[in-house]
């Protein structure tokens, strides 16, 4: 779907403008597999967060159209994260809410993926790296 | 076409609660069937990832949250329930917490007997205090904070067994290391006869003469007795459903929330290895000693995806904290709440939770929050990362100062929730939802055997008290000998 689509750009965009700096060594969220975890997420959601999450995505298109002259998805990555910290103190909830929750699921969807850990110092996951002697699992029968 | 099954006792969800229930009753003879809405999760297919575990572990992939989203709700969904991705804290509730909940009527069988069946689950689940060498580095600069600050602390009991240390316990134990309800209580109970449905989340209860229909997505169960152990958040949203109970049903829920504060360490603390949770600062926990309120500081444990999800600030305070992973030590306040959140069923059947700290809960967030702090600085912490939007870093406990003048409004605060409780609270008034039997007021042959039951908030984690409720409520109906 279109907004799908539009939607997706504005949630890479604000990833960017989450976690990019210039003094560390993150990959770019373009050189990551960023934009389809947060399509992963987003239909996870449930239906009625998501149609938020659409309408936030737009009144954030609207408000950067109005204040920049450009929508969200265009702007330099510093406005962009500008936009976003006048957000976190919007006196408005909506606002705020929907700040909130551009937040989690953008870094969450960032630092999900391998191609960061790296640079956090984060090894992964033992499986496939270290042996560990698994117990049995419990007998609980045939569960049809 | 609809399956249908008879049974003398039909128990419903199949977490801490559901789980102790439904073993007592077949352990003690009785037919029964427990329906649980999730599968049942394989371990051996538990690949350590967030992005694969938390969509399968959880309800609604781990992306509930109060309705205005200011707060994430965790839960589990699955055979087990929440004891398949809880951290294996196992704490029985305090005396005075107890005492209190006795005074209004809420413990089935009074201080003393819910005291002697706690050690009873905690035998089931093989608790046993976390080894010296278990303490990972993350637990031990709590420890060292809290010396420092002359706080009391405890080395906490889990219920693990020749845990190897990988630090998943949040998505899944790969390697069935933790005793959870599988362990402790639904392999016993299958010997006995229990038998489980998975994949059967019920609709409704309807009661009909001496029988009680239990009706579920291609699924009816014709029962003398029903439990109801579908948690906190999904037993009262049942019981609305059914047209049971009073309609202050979900108005008592707490939630323990949970604030995050993190401090960088100049040596390396790899916070997501080891034993998450095996120090708990307990000086301030004001219900220790019969107080109201209070707050038990304590580590946070999450993989790399989850910690970056509650990071503070934005682009080079996100980058810089995320790049320093690896020297971060996670922690965070653990509220005992007083006041009352609420939860009711939507349009599409999920809960809405309505809930925000005020009053002395948000005061003593701010106040734990600061304590956290102190203790981490006490500790040898470069900085200190707090939860406030207003005031994400601070430097030196100097910084501290004026932080409950700090905006305190829905997202001015990172807060969460894994310990939902206290929705259907028994007790002996007629304004209790649920007798000291266990029945639900109004029903005949209905009863509660999960986290709801809980009077008020618990303080600890809450899984050896939600067991302890199932077993008793069992045990009690047995008593009665009315099945
Ligand atoms: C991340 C995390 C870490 C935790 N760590 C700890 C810890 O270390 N120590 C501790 O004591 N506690 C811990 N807890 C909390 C503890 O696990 C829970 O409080 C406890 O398991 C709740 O028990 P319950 O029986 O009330 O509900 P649950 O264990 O949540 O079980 C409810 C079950 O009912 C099922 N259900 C729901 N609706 C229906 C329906 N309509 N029909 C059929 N089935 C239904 C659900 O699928 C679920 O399996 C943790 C929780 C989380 C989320």
């Amino acid at each position: 779907m279109e907004s799908d689509h539009l939607m997706g750009r504005v949630l890479v965009a604000a990833t960017e403008a989450f976690v990019s700096s210039d003094d560390n060594h993150l990959p770019p969220v373009a050189d990551t597999a960023t934009a389809d975890r947060l399509a992963a997420l987003v239909s996870q959601l449930p239906p009625d967060q998501r149609r938020l999450l659409r309408m936030g995505t737009r009144a954030l298109q609207g408000i950067s159209l109005l204040r920049y002259g450009r929508r969200f998805h265009r702007l330099p990555t510093d406005r962009a994260r500008r936009l976003l910290q006048r957000l976190e103190r919007a006196p408005l909830k909506p606002l705020r809410r929907l700040h909130r929750v551009l937040k989690m699921l953008c870094q969450y969807a960032y630092f999900a993926g391998e191609e960061t850990w790296p640079a956090c110092g984060y090894g992964g996951p033992w499986l496939g790296r270290i042996d560990v002697a698994a117990d049995a699992a419990p007998d609980v029968g045939d569960l049809s | 076409m609809t399956r249908e099954l008879r049974c003398q006792v039909c128990v419903i969800g199949s977490g801490a609660g559901g789980s102790a229930a439904a073993a007592t009753l077949a352990a003690a003879g009785r037919d029964v069937v427990l329906l649980e809405a999730g599968p049942h999760h394989d371990p051996s297919t538990f690949d350590q990832r967030e992005t694969t575990m938390m969509p399968r572990l959880f309800e609604d992939g781990g992306l509930t949250a109060t309705r205005d989203q200011s707060m994430a709700v965790m839960s589990g969904r699955g055979l087990g329930g929440s004891t398949v991705h809880n951290t294996g804290l196992a704490v029985p509730a305090p005396r005075p917490v107890l005492e209190r909940w006795a005074e209004g009527g809420g413990l089935p069988l009074g201080v003393e007997g819910f005291e002697a069946a706690q050690g009873e689950v905690m035998r089931r689940l093989g608790a046993r205090v976390v080894d010296d060498d278990e303490i990972n580095a993350n637990n031990r600069v709590l420890a060292d904070g809290a010396r420092a600050r002359g706080l009391e602390f405890i080395i906490a009991r889990h219920n693990r067994e020749r845990c190897s240390g990988c630090g998943y316990c949040m998505i899944g134990c790969a390697y069935n290391k933790k005793r959870n309800a599988l362990f402790a209580w639904l392999e016993g109970a299958v010997a006995n006869g229990l038998r489980i449905v998975v994949d059967a989340p019920v609709d409704r209860i309807l009661e009909r003469g001496d029988t009680t229909h239990v009706r579920g997505r291609d699924l009816q169960v014709q029962a003398e007795e029903v439990f109801i152990a579908a948690s906190a958040l999904r037993t009262p949203l049942l019981l609305r459903r059914s047209g049971l109970g009073l309609r202050s049903v979900g108005t008592n829920l707490r939630l323990h929330p949970f604030a995050p504060v993190a401090a960088l360490f100049d040596d390396r603390i790899a916070a997501w290895r080891g034993v998450p949770q095996s120090v708990l600062v307990t000086g301030d926990a004001r219900f220790f000693h019969g107080g109201r309120g209070g707050w038990i500081l304590m580590a946070g444990a999450a993989g790399p995806a989850a910690t970056a999800a509650f990071v503070p600030g934005h682009g080079r305070d996100v980058a810089q904290l995320m790049g320093r992973y690896e020297r971060l030590a996670f922690g965070g306040v653990l509220l005992h709440d007083e006041g009352c959140s609420s939860v009711r069923g939507r349009r599409d059947g999920r809960p809405a939770v309505k809930s925000w700290p005020r009053g002395e809960d948000r005061d003593g967030l701010v106040a734990g929050i600061r304590s956290l702090a102190e203790l981490y600085f006490a500790a040898g912490a470069r900085q200190v990362f707090l939860p406030f939007t207003r005031r994400p870093r601070v430097n030196s406990p100097a910084d501290l100062d004026g932080l409950e003048r700090l905006p305190f409004r829905p997202y001015d605060v990172t807060l969460s929730s894994v310990h939902p409780q206290a929705s259907v609270p028994m007790g002996a008034g007629r304004d209790a939802p649920v007798l000291p039997d266990g029945r639900v007021r109004g029903a005949r042959r209905v009863r509660v055997a999960d986290g709801s039951l809980f009077p008020g908030s618990v303080g600890v984690p809450p899984q050896v008290a939600i067991m302890t409720y199932g077993m008793l409520v069992a045990q009690v109906m047995l008593a009665e000998g009315s099945s």
